[in-house]
């Protein structure tokens, strides 16, 4: 007797889903998002038909085609995808709390960026209060979780508020992924934006630094984090030569 | 029919979120995997580590205006 109860149809599709979702995720870090959103959309299709629409499974996809949408800055294409995601997560029978909460900090990013703060604020509280409870094996969510809270706070101009979650989130960032990882520089670069923001270009130009270098190693030097970072530092005052 | 020699090895480079799935399950750092085929062969399943789809992170990045 099988103890999985999927038939075999269903597990062979949602293995081939979750190649497509590899190869989605890669898509998604170069920047290669119609390439990325057609491999989602195709395991999507896939799975919907085999293991329904209500699979743990079906709402990742969902979750990672908000995540395309994000990453283009299209935030009202983003809200309803992560919505649908959220929702099928939420009423799926074995859903686990930090699944959840790592899908109500995507959408929270999403609101963030339609100037919806109080809402967003209010859900990366909560996904981190879960988060909180299993610290380590979480860590990444929470590092997430401070930088884009940190984000929130520095768009509604409270820069001494911001500064701490982002100071916090590079530190986690470098401790669990390491000093050289792209998801530091993004970081790195809001920091640097809030330093300068609080009178520190000094500060500021030198975080910019850090952040393009690591970009440009990471995902090369026309990578749209790279050039957003880039454009910023060009908007950071030289630091005057001594005379 | 094999058309690779079972002891060549494989590559595969990892997504950043895969490498943090790799740190959270054994604490070490890595970039890549490296198996050769017969390996490769045995440990086919493309799921995260604990039997479900990755998913991906809304990081924030502030832009400047």
């Amino acid at each position: 007797m099988d103890a999985d109860p999927r038939d075999a149809r269903s597990r062979e599709a949602l293995r081939l889903a979750a190649a497509l979702n590899a190869r989605g995720l890669r898509c998604k870090d170069e920047a290669r998002y119609d390439e990325g959103r057609a491999l989602y959309e195709r395991a999507l299709a896939l799975l919907e038909d085999t293991a329904g629409p209500h699979d743990d499974a079906v709402a990742t996809l969902y979750h990672n085609l908000a995540g395309i949408a994000h990453a283009r800055g299209d935030y009202a294409a983003a809200e309803p995808l992560a919505r649908r995601g959220l929702d099928i997560r939420r009423r799926a029978d074995d859903h686990r709390p930090g699944d959840v909460a790592a899908d109500e900090i995507a959408l929270a990013a999403i609101l963030d960026g339609l100037g919806r703060y109080d809402e967003s604020e209010r859900l990366y509280l909560g996904a981190l209060r879960v988060f909180e409870r299993a610290r380590r094996r979480h860590a990444p969510e929470i590092a997430v979780a401070l930088n884009n809270l940190g984000a929130l706070h520095a768009r509604r101009g409270d820069l001494d508020r911001a500064a701490d979650l982002l100071d916090r989130a590079v530190a986690l960032k470098r401790r669990t992924l390491g000093p050289d990882h792209p998801d530091v520089a993004v970081t790195l670069n809001n920091l640097a934006l809030v330093s300068k923001r609080r009178g520190d270009q000094a500060r500021a130009a030198v975080l910019y630094a850090e952040a393009v270098a690591i970009f440009e190693h990471a995902l090369g030097p026309d990578h749209p984090k790279t050039l957003t970072a880039r454009d910023n530092a060009s908007r950071c005052a030289k630091p005057r030569a001594e005379s | 029919m094999q058309n690779r020699n079972e002891k060549e090895v494989v590559r595969l480079d990892l997504t950043r979120e895969q490498q943090e799935q790799v740190k959270r399950a054994t604490g070490r750092d890595s970039v890549a995997l490296e198996l050769t085929v017969t390996e490769l062969e045995e440990r086919i399943a493309p799921m995260s580590v604990d039997g479900r789809l990755a998913s991906n992170h809304n990081e924030t990045m502030l832009v400047d205006r």
